[in-house]
């Protein structure tokens, strides 16, 4: 075979390639299957710390709230920051499976049947959810019943 | 013959990298305009609790998808997936379901429509639990 033919093959080859990393580039990236996706949990450079508030909007304050079923108390922290607050069962005599969390991780999780006081250091900047996060297998949702009680919550920065 | 071998080989090539996506004429990749604010969920639980899925998620203009899997050994399941509208800050329940006793891998799937391709993943977050 001519060594022409074969420089010519090669050069084909290359400028295919480039054209479509620059393809690529133009449209903001290659395509990406779903196992190449990072993890893209907000972070901004101009954070704005908001308070810790109920669905609907409602500030909690220290105060003692109720958060019924499945609903998430949140806040942004935009600091190293250590909160702590007190929560429980909505109902006497059942459970609440609690989680803080921090972005994706889970900085505080339990079982509870009563009052239990707790004390997270959130590593830094991002939003902070707590909630009951599990219903007993095999009933209805109990709304009625299901949900916690939060109080005594405080945010302060992180010795 | 290795010259048609060279044809077809560079053929082939410049078909599976290039022509598809100038065909397309695909839209910039939409990543940054959804933010995951939160994910909800227990790590550890008893196998007489079902698993919630919470999050929150900065909703840009449009709708915007997402898709919870779990992933059990080798068998992988779409427990749920839905359909949010922005602009929003949206919190709440993404899914819930039972797992049996053993590790399980929890994905959440955030998509946004991608041209005339369907949808396109634009964040994600995998989590391990573990039912007793």
């Amino acid at each position: 075979m001519p060594r022409s033919s074969m420089w010519a093959g090669f050069a084909f080859v290359l400028a295919s390639i480039v054209a479509s990393v620059a393809i690529d580039r133009a449209n903001g990236g290659p395509p990406l299957a779903e196992n190449g996706v990072p993890s893209a949990f907000h972070a901004s450079d101009t954070c704005s710390e908001q308070p810790f508030s109920l669905p609907g909007g409602r500030r909690i304050d220290g105060a003692r709230v109720e958060l019924r079923g499945n609903g998430i108390a949140r806040g942004l922290v935009c600091t190293p920051t250590r909160l702590t607050a007190i929560v429980e069962p909505r109902t006497i005599g059942a459970q609440a499976h609690v989680v803080v969390s921090w972005r994706g991780s889970s900085l505080w999780e339990a079982l509870l049947e009563g009052p239990q006081r707790l004390a997270v250091e959130v590593p830094g900047q991002g939003w902070v959810a707590i909630g009951s996060v599990t219903i007993p297998t095999g009933t209805e949702v109990d709304l009625e019943r299901s949900g916690l009680w939060i109080s005594e919550l405080s945010v302060a920065p992180s010795p | 013959m290795v010259r048609v071998v060279i044809v077809v080989f560079a053929i082939a090539l410049v078909v599976a990298l290039g022509v598809p996506r100038i065909a397309a004429r695909l839209p910039p990749v939409p990543v940054s305009d959804v933010a995951l604010l939160s994910v909800l969920a227990p790590r550890q639980l008893g196998a007489s609790e079902a698993v919630g899925v919470f999050a929150g998620i900065g909703l840009p203009t449009g709708t915007t998808s997402y898709r919870v899997r779990v992933c059990s050994g080798e068998t992988c399941t779409t427990v749920r997936q839905g359909t949010l509208v922005g602009p929003a800050e949206w919190w709440g329940r993404l899914a819930i379901f039972e797992l049996t006793p053993g590790h399980h891998e929890v994905t959440v799937f955030v998509l946004r429509p991608w041209g005339r391709l369907g949808d396109r993943t634009v964040a994600r977050h995998v989590m391990e639990v573990v039912v007793h």
